[in-house]
């Protein structure tokens, strides 16, 4: 269904019947995963309406020559719209008349509302210049997956912020000073720019090339500059990392002091996903990314305010999978090269060391760590102050030398007490399971006391931690005791030895509901025999 | 003791729990309780104990304190559990009186018999057996155990982390060395050095001692 020239009613008719048959979206978790902030929902639709009838205006504005054409492609989901892809298309010839922005928004508003208010999917949004004015059409047939930087809730703000604008102003500057054209001549440049959230942060060439010879070369006038920079910054509203891929041309005609610029194409790209990344874990962080992100467009700039509604855990989730991790080679190796090389793993392994890690800081450390990394995700690395930086250096620091001294007798109960909150809550079924024949216990099969010898694995993970029946778990710590007696200070591998010593004699009571003075022989067997392999690992027969 | 005596301990502590709903098991006491001094696995029963099971079988918090009952089905009760501790523990852990434990974890309150009072009453110590197994004070009698419990409770639940960690935001003992010099007699059975042959002799004990009797 490819519409042109159809009037205002038809457009409406059609987009409410897209509503019904395109996986409709009744507004609620905007598929995120989170509640909706409530009455606001529709205030927020409508910002979204306007901020893209801003953006398309700010590029059509400048287009006057009839038979010009532009295209938008949006992803609609939530009420939320994401810009895709622009082209311009086809020049025009004669000027047309001049047209008003009311004039160009009274037309375009209907149509980009109805698809909001419950469309989920792509959207083409045609403009065509006639004479009297734009021909605006609109095209929802084509399927797609939602790209991963499309929003799935809407923000209600009204524009971009001052900030944003500069650097849209910047970025086009440094891509036009790529596209130098031959005096009466033409160019054409193909260039990729990154974006993180709403910041340009990067850039790549990707080839030049003169179309038409002429003589030496001249800048790309203000004019175009600015046109660039228009066309960038409806693409800032996407979600996390993605590159815009941006085609160009340039041409000089005679008298001009300046040459003429255009981009006829701006296309995002969304990275691929590294293969080793757990797709749950990626869905869990780009849900609560965005709904933090929306907040922050919506003006929230405290990290503690932005966090609230978020438990430890989620926090620890969204620092892992941020931009920080990947750039905290470059930013603390120095001083904290363990804590970066359990970052680096990413995923879920990453998040669940660090939140055990934070657990261990005090309150006010923590609260610094969580306001200087929500600065660095949001803002960029280069946002912090010299102050900042070097603070959270000390902190980086700090969680470098906790993980790797031994725990205390403190720590240990802390961190007993929360593996237990942790197990329980995720494991409530085996809870009940095994209290029903007698008591149990938690065992570390890697125990507190040696979490230091592996400062890069969170001491507290599930597959750290086994249920056993209260007398088995004895049984294991007396072969501990053995190890204890004979090694003040061992090393990793003599630690793993007798975890897996202790998996291959007492596995086969681990989740297992345990009755006091059950299997007394067997597990006296067991720890007997075990002991005695300690026994042989310690004097290397 | 009198079984009618006024345990003014346990009621603070019984308060504490159900104003902040932490009480998840709670059980009337439903068996003859031994008399105070009667032997349990060979030891001297306490006599606050004694009245304290008279007045309530069993209770678990959802903080972990769990009080063992007298007789219980599984074979997890105030006697089997001392025969067990009689027959695999070293002394001095093998010479004291188990009571209560934290859930799921290896920490054990017990009663201290051969540091018992005039009246025949008993210290009460928190016992470690993850690692090496140690054991430090934490009351100077089984009521103040409860009433110092009680304070650290509140204190736990009004602390700025607990929203975020729980029932790790503070740990008993560790955390409150001042709730613990409220306990004067207790303070003075440390200053005397009565624990030594429990306590571990390592550096963060030590510390922790001497806080408990900084603060008192």
């Amino acid at each position: 269904m490819n519409r042109e020239n159809i009037g205002n009613g038809q457009a409406l008719l059609l987009a409410l019947l897209l509503v019904g048959c395109a996986g409709a979206m009744a507004p609620g978790t905007g598929g995120s995963g989170y509640e909706e902030p409530t009455g606001s929902w529709e205030e927020a639709r409508l910002a979204e309406v306007e901020t893209a009838l801003e953006h398309l205006w700010s590029i059509a504005e400048g287009v006057d020559r009839e038979g010009a054409r532009l295209s938008f492609t949006f992803w609609v989901h939530g009420g939320a719209l994401t810009l895709l892809e622009h082209r311009r298309e086809q020049e025009g010839r004669a000027e047309g008349r001049a047209v008003e922005e009311s004039s160009f928004a009274r037309r375009l508003r209907p149509l980009l509302t109805e698809y909001l208010r419950g469309k989920t999917g792509e959207v083409v949004v045609t403009l065509r210049r006639e004479e009297s004015g734009w021909v605006m059409g609109s095209d929802a047939t084509h399927l797609a997956p939602r790209p991963p930087e499309a929003k799935t809730w809407p923000v209600n703000r009204r524009g971009v912020s001052a900030n944003t604008r500069a650097e849209a102003l910047a970025m086009a500057s440094r891509v036009a000073k790529l596209l130098p054209v031959p005096s009466r001549g033409a160019a054409s440049l193909r260039v990729e720019v990154a974006l993180e959230d709403d910041r340009f942060t990067d850039w790549e060439h990707q080839g030049y090339e003169v179309t038409r010879g002429g003589g030496g070369p001249l800048p790309l006038s203000e004019k175009s500059i600015e046109q660039f920079a228009r066309v960038l910054l409806p693409f800032t509203h996407g979600v996390g990392r993605r590159t815009l891929y941006l085609e160009l041309h340039g041409e000089h005609e005679e008298q001009s002091p300046t040459a003429r610029g255009m981009m006829t194409v701006a296309r995002t790209r969304s990275p691929a996903s590294p293969p080793e990344m757990d797709p749950d874990f990626a869905a869990r962080y780009r849900a609560m990314h965005e709904d933090i992100l929306r907040g922050w467009r919506e003006g929230v700039r405290e990290g503690a305010e932005l966090l609230a509604r978020y438990t430890l855990e989620e926090m620890a989730l969204w620092y892992v999978g941020g931009p920080l991790t990947r750039r905290a080679g470059l930013l603390f190796e120095s001083v904290a090269p363990t804590v970066t090389r359990a970052l680096r793993r990413g995923g879920t392994k990453a998040a669940g060391w660090l939140h055990t890690s934070l657990r261990r800081l005090p309150q006010a450390e923590r609260a610094a760590f969580d306001r200087f990394w929500t600065k660095v995700q949001m803002e960029g690395a280069e946002a912090l102050s010299h102050a900042e930086r070097q603070e959270l250096l000390t902190l980086m620091n700090r969680i470098e030398r906790l993980v790797r001294q031994p725990l205390g007798a403190t720590e240990r109960r802390r961190l007993r007490r929360l593996a237990r909150e942790s197990f329980v809550k995720l494991h409530p079924g085996l809870d009940e399971l095994m209290r029903s024949k007698g008591p149990y216990e938690l065992h570390h099969r890697r125990p507190l006391e040696y979490a230091h010898c592996f400062p890069e694995e969170d001491i507290n993970a599930l597959d750290n931690l086994s249920a056993v029946g209260e007398e088995i778990h004895q049984g294991i710590n007396r072969v501990w005791t053995e190890f204890r007696n004979a090694r003040a200070n061992p090393s990793a591998d003599e630690v793993d030895k007798v975890v897996d010593i202790v998996d291959r004699h007492f596995s086969r009571w681990y989740a297992q509901p345990h009755a006091p003075g059950e299997s007394a022989e067997a597990m006296a067997d067991a720890t007997r025999l075990a002991v005695k392999e300690v026994e042989r690992l310690l004097s290397g027969r | 003791m009198n079984t009618a005596a006024p345990l003014p301990g346990l009621t603070h502590f019984l308060e504490v729990c159900q104003r902040h709903q932490i009480l998840l098991e709670k059980e009337p006491p439903t068996h003859p309780v031994p008399p105070a001094g009667a032997p349990i696995a060979g030891l001297p029963f306490d006599p606050m104990l004694a009245v304290i099971h008279s007045r309530i079988g069993h209770f678990r918090l959802a903080e972990g304190l769990t009080l063992l009952r007298l007789v219980d089905a599984q074979g997890f009760d105030l006697h089997q559990v001392n025969e067990r501790w009689r027959g695999e523990r070293p002394e001095p852990l093998r010479s004291l009186l188990v009571f209560a434990k934290e859930d799921l974890l290896a920490y054990y309150y017990a009663t201290v018999p051969s540091l018992a009072d005039a009246r025949g009453c008993q210290p009460v110590v928190d016992i470690d057996v993850h690692a090496a197994p140690h054991a430090i004070p934490v009351a100077s009698d089984v009521e103040r155990f409860f009433d110092t419990y009680a304070r650290y409770l509140e204190a736990l639940v009004q602390s700025p982390g607990f929203e975020e960690d729980g029932f790790a935001a503070l740990v008993f003992p560790w955390d409150v060395p001042e709730l613990l010099a409220a306990d004067r007699p207790l303070v003075e059975l440390l200053r005397a050095g009565r624990f030594d042959f429990l306590l571990p002799r390592d550096e963060e004990t030590r510390q922790w001692v001497a806080r408990v009797v900084d603060a008192a």
